[in-house]
C-alpha cells in the first residue's frame, strides 16, 4: 500500500520528528529558533512530500493491474534524451576542482548541481505528464521558461561584464578607450552589415556571435589570470620591537582581518576590558593573571579587545644568550611578537611556541602577554 | 584452549554424518570466540568502569548493547525462519501482494522510537561527560612521539599546588576528585584513553581538549595512545595512578622537594657528571647545577627543542617515583616488586606506590637495555640517517653509545632521583 517513494519520505519525516524530540529533550525544550524553524520546516516539507508521493502512487501504476501498464501515460514512451546528467557531471567536476582550489568554483558547482536537480526533476516529470509528447514539451516550457530566461540572461550578462572588466583592467589606462572604441565600432559595423544584407543566413550570424562570445570570455579569462596585480606579501610581525611596543598602525594592521577561524579550543583567551587584561583558559575556573602554556608545543592565544582604542597584544618571549660572543660575553637577544591592531570587538590570534621552560629565564625576566600602553595589567606566562 | 577440548569426544560421535560437521565447526568457532571474550587479565576493559565518568558510559552502553543484541537475535531468527520455512520445495507460487500498511507503519515507528530513545540518552551522556564546571583538579597533558607528559600547573585545585610539577608516563591523581585533563600534542595527533576511567580524547597540536577523570579507588589504571602516531605508536602507553588524598599530598610534596645532590665520592656523584655530560641536554633534572668555565655555579638546563622533533624529553627529576618508563612500556620494578604494588588491595596500594623504586626493586635488565641502545628496545626514529630526514632532529631517544661502566654510574645516579 505504501509506495517506495512515500516510504522514503515517511522515514525521513520520522527522522526529523525524532531529531526534534531528541533535541528538545536534551536541551530542556530550549533549542533556539533556527533549530525549531529548521526542524519543523523539515517535518512539514517531508510530510508533504510523503503525502504527494502517496497520493500519486509515486507516479506509478499498480503492477498488480497489468491492464494499466499499457494505458498509463507514463508507459507510452521510454524517457527521452537528457542533457542534465552531462551538465550535472560538469557541476560535480566544478565542486571537486573548487574543493581543492578556489571556493568560488566550489560554489559555482553547487549552484550548477542545484539547477540540474531542478531542471532534471521537471524534465523527468514532464515526460510522463501525458501521452502527448508535444503537450509535455509545452508544459515543461511553460513551467521553466519564466525561470530559465532571466537566469540565463543574468548569467550571460555577468560573464560578459566580468570578461570586459578583466580586459579593461589588463589593458593600460590609455589603451582601453582605443581598444573599446575600435571594438564598439566593429560591432556597430557588423550590425549595420547584417541589417542591410537580408540574404545572410541566420545560422551564420549566430555562428559569428558565438565565436565572438567565446573570444570575449577566453580573452577575459586569460587576462584575469595574467593581469592580476601582484598580491602583497603577508607581513609577519615578529621580533620587531618597534612595531610590537606601540600601537602605531602599519600596513599589516590596515589589512588585518578581525575574523578568526580558530575560535575554540585555544590555549587561552586574553581580553582587554576597561583597561585591564584578563586571561581565560578552557576549564580553568576564574579570570587569570597567570597562565600555564606547554613548552615546545603550539599555543594559540585569542586576543579580544573590548575597549575603544585600537591596540595589539604583545608577547614577550624572553631574553636569552646567543651564540655570538662579544668581549668574552655572549650577546643577548630578546624575542618578541605581537598581533596586528585589534579594533573594538575584534579578535586576533597569536600563535606561540615557547622552546624553553620558565626556569631558563634570566633572573628578573618573565614571559608576558601585554598591551602596549596598558602597563599596569600584564598576563604572566608560566612554561613548566 | 582447555575448555574447547571437551568438544573432542562429540567430534568422534558425529563422524558418520558429515552433514552435521558444518554445524559443529560453527559451534566450536562460536564457543571459542565467546570464551576468548572472557579474558581475566584485561586491564583495559571498557566494561569494567572504575570511576563516575566510565560508569556513565557503562550505564549507556550496556542497555544499548542489550537492546541491539535482542533486536539482532530477533532479526536473525526471523530471517532463518523465513529462509527455512519458505524455501523452494517446488510448491505453487503464492498469491502476490504489495505491502501491508499497518506492519509498515509499525516497522517504521518502532525503530524510530528505539533510536530516539538511544539518541536521547547518548546525547545526554555526551553532554554530561563534556562538563568542566565541577573540576577540582587540573592537569595539562601533552602527547608526543611516543610518550605522555603531565604538568600540574600551580593552582588551588588538587589540594593546592604551589609550583608546577612535571612528570611523564604515569598520571598521578587523587581518588574521588573530578580531575580535568587539558590535552594537547607537540607533534602529531595522539589520543588519550584510560578505558576504565573514561572514553578517548584526541591530542591535537594547537588545540586544547578536555577529558574528565575520576577514580573511586586507589590503584593503577592502564591505557594507551589510540590514534596512530608513527613508528612506536604501539609502545605509547600510559597509566593513571589513583592515590587517597593524603597519599596524593605526600606524592606532591615529594615531587616538589628540591634537588638532593649525591654524596661526594659516591658512584652516584660520578654518575651525576656522566648524566650532565650525556643526558642533560635533553632531559631536565630540576635544580641540577654545574660549574662553568668561570668557576660559577650555573643551573643545568635541558634544550630538547634543539635535538628532538617534538622539542621535549621526559623530566627525570623524580624518575624513581614512577613504576614504568619510556611510554609506560617497561617496568622500573622487578616482576616480584611490581606484582606487590599492582596487585595490592586499595587500602595498601598508596603506601606501596609511594615507596617508588628502591635499589633492590629496580628492574636493571630493561633500564640497562634502554641506556645501552634505546632505539633497539623501542623503535624510534633517531639514528643519524633518520635524523637527517627529520631536519637534523631525532624522534625518541638516540643510541648514545655509552660504555657499561658509564651505565653503572648513571644507574647509581638515577636511583637517587626519587
Ligand atoms: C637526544 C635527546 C636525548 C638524550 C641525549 C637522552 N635522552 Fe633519554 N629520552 C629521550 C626521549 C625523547 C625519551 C622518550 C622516549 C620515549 O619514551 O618514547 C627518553 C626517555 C628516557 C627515559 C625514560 C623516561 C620516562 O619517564 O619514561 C630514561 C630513563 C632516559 N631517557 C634516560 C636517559 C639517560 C640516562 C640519558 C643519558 C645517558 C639520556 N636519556 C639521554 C631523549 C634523550
Ligand atoms: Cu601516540
Amino acid at each position: 500500500m505504501f509506495t517506495t517513494g512515500s516510504k522514503l519520505f515517511l522515514g525521513a519525516t520520522s527522522l526529523a520528528v525524532a531529531a526534534l524530540v531528541v533535541m528538545g529533550v536534551t536541551n530542556a525544550g530550549d533549542i533556539g529558533w533556527t533549530a525549531t524553524v529548521g526542524l519543523i520546516g523539515a517535518v512539514v516539507a517531508l510530510a508533504f512530500l510523503t503525502g504527494i508521493n502517496f497520493f500519486v502512487r509515486d507516479g506509478n501504476v499498480s503492477s498488480a493491474d497489468p491492464a494499466n501498464v499499457f494505458d498509463a501515460a507514463a508507459a507510452q514512451r521510454p524517457p527521452g534524451r537528457s542533457i542534465w546528467p552531462l551538465i550535472g557531471a560538469v557541476g560535480l567536476g566544478l565542486i571537486v576542482v573548487g574543493a581543492i582550489s578556489t571556493p568560488v568554483v566550489f560554489k559555482a558547482g553547487v549552484v550548477v548541481i542545484l539547477a540540474v536537480m531542478l531542471e532534471w526533476l521537471v524534465h523527468a516529470w514532464s515526460e510522463g505528464a501525458s501521452s502527448d509528447a508535444a503537450y509535455n514539451q509545452s508544459v515543461r516550457q511553460r513551467l521553466m521558461h519564466p525561470l530559465e530566461f532571466p537566469v540565463l540572461a543574468a548569467v550571460g550578462l555577468t560573464v560578459m561584464i566580468y570578461s570586459f572588466s578583466r580586459i579593461m583592467l589588463f589593458v593600460s589606462k590609455a589603451g582601453s578607450p582605443v581598444v573599446f572604441g575600435v571594438l564598439a565600432a566593429v560591432i556597430l559595423l557588423g550590425g549595420v552589415l547584417y541589417a542591410y544584407s537580408p540574404g545572410v543566413k541566420k545560422s551564420i550570424a549566430a555562428g559569428v556571435c558565438v565565436i565572438a562570445g567565446l573570444g570575449l570570455v577566453s580573452t577575459g579569462a586569460v587576462m584575469a589570470i595574467d593581469g592580476q596585480r601582484a598580491t602583497e606579501p603577508h607581513e609577519i610581525i615578529a621580533n620587531d620591537s618597534s612595531i610590537c611596543t606601540s600601537n602605531e598602525p602599519t600596513e599589516a594592521d590596515a589589512r588585518a582581518s578581525q575574523e578568526l577561524a580558530a575560535k575554540s579550543n585555544s590555549a587561552a583567551i586574553i581580553t582587554l576590558h576597561g583597561g585591564k587584561l584578563s586571561a581565560h583558559q578552557i576549564a580553568v575556573p576564574g579570570e587569570l593573571s597567570t597562565i600555564t602554556l606547554p613548552r615546545s608545543g603550539v599555543s594559540n592565544i585569542v586576543f579580544v579587545n573590548d575597549d575603544s582604542a585600537k591596540v595589539r597584544l604583545t608577547a614577550h618571549m624572553g631574553t636569552f644568550d646567543t651564540a655570538t660572543i662579544v668581549n668574552g660575553k655572549p650577546t643577548t637577544a630578546t624575542s618578541i611578537t605581537c598581533t596586528t591592531l585589534v579594533r573594538q570587538g575584534g579578535r586576533q590570534l597569536l600563535t606561540l611556541i615557547y622552546p624553553k621552560s620558565s626556569r631558563a629565564l634570566k633572573s628578573g625576566d618573565a614571559y608576558t602577554l601585554a598591551v602596549p600602553g596598558v602597563e599596569s595589567s600584564v598576563i604572566t606566562v608560566v612554561v613548566p | 584452549m582447555k575448555r574447547s577440548k571437551s568438544n573432542v569426544p562429540s567430534l568422534q560421535l558425529v563422524q558418520h554424518s558429515p552433514r552435521h560437521r558444518g554445524w559443529l565447526f560453527g559451534a566450536v568457532g562460536l564457543a571459542a570466540a565467546a570464551l576468548s571474550g572472557c579474558a581475566k587479565n584485561a586491564p583495559q576493559d571498557t566494561f569494567d568502569p572504575a570511576g563516575s565518568n566510565a560508569q556513565k558510559i557503562q550505564d549507556l552502553q550496556v542497555p544499548v548493547f542489550v537492546i541491539a543484541g535482542v533486536i539482532g537475535v530477533i532479526v536473525l531468527a526471523a530471517i532463518g525462519f523465513v529462509v527455512i520455512r519458505y524455501r523452494d520445495r517446488g510448491q505453487e507460487m503464492p498469491e502476490q501482494s504489495h505491502g501491508k500498511p499497518s506492519l509498515e507503519i509499525a516497522l517504521t515507528i518502532l525503530p524510530a522510537l528505539i533510536l530516539a530513545g538511544v539518541g536521547t540518552f547518548t546525547v545526554k551522556t555526551i553532554f554530561e561527560l563534556a562538563k568542566t564546571d565541577d573540576t577540582q583538579c587540573i592537569i595539562n597533558v601533552t602527547g608526543q612521539q611516543w610518550w605522555w607528559e603531565y604538568d600540574y600547573p600551580a593552582q588551588d585545585g588538587c589540594g593546592g599546588i604551589k609550583a608546577p610539577i612535571v612528570t611523564s608516563g604515569q598520571l598521578v591523581i587523587p581518588t574521588g576528585q573530578n580531575v580535568l585533563l587539558r590535552i594537547t600534542s607537540r607533534d602529531v595527533i595522539h589520543s588519550y584513553w584510560i578505558p576504565r576511567l573514561n572514553g578517548k580524547r584526541d591530542a591535537v597540536p594547537g588545540r586544547v581538549q578536555t577529558l574528565r577523570l575520576e577514580a573511586d579507588q586507589p590503584g593503577i589504571y592502564a591505557g594507551q595512545c589510540t590514534e596512530f602516531c608513527g613508528l612506536s605508536h604501539a609502545n605509547m602507553k600510559m597509566e593513571a595512578v589513583a592515590l587517597y588524598a593524603s597519599d596524593f599530598e605526600t606524592w606532591k610534596a615529594n615531587q616538589l622537594e628540591g634537588y638532593t645532590a649525591p654524596v661526594d665520592g659516591s658512584a652516584a656523584k660520578q654518575g651525576e657528571a656522566v648524566f650532565t655530560a650525556n643526558c642533560s641536554y635533553c632531559h631536565q633534572v630540576n635544580d641540577l647545577t654545574t660549574t662553568n668555565a668561570a668557576g660559577e655555579k650555573v643551573p643545568v638546563l635541558a634544550n630538547p627543542d634543539q635535538y628532538i622533533v617534538s622539542g621535549a624529553a621526559p623530566n627525570l627529576s623524580n624518575l624513581m617515583t614512577r613504576n614504568t618508563f619510556a611510554g609506560a612500556t617497561w617496568d622500573l620494578l622487578t616482576p616480584a616488586c611490581r606484582d606487590k604494588v599492582w596487585k595490592a588491595v586499595p587500602e595498601a596500594f598508596g603506601a606501596l606506590y609511594l615507596q617508588g623504586v628502591t635499589p633492590e626493586c629496580l628492574n636493571q635488565v630493561d633500564l640497562r637495555e634502554w641506556l645501552r641502545n634505546a632505539p633497539a628496545k623501542k623503535p624510534m626514529y633517531s639514528s643519524d640517517a633518520q635524523k637527517a630526514n627529520s631536519g637534523g632532529k631525532v624522534r625518541g631517544m638516540p643510541n648514545l653509545g655509552l660504555k657499561e661502566d658509564q651505565i653503572d654510574l648513571i644507574i647509581a645516579y638515577l636511583l637517587e632521583r626519587n
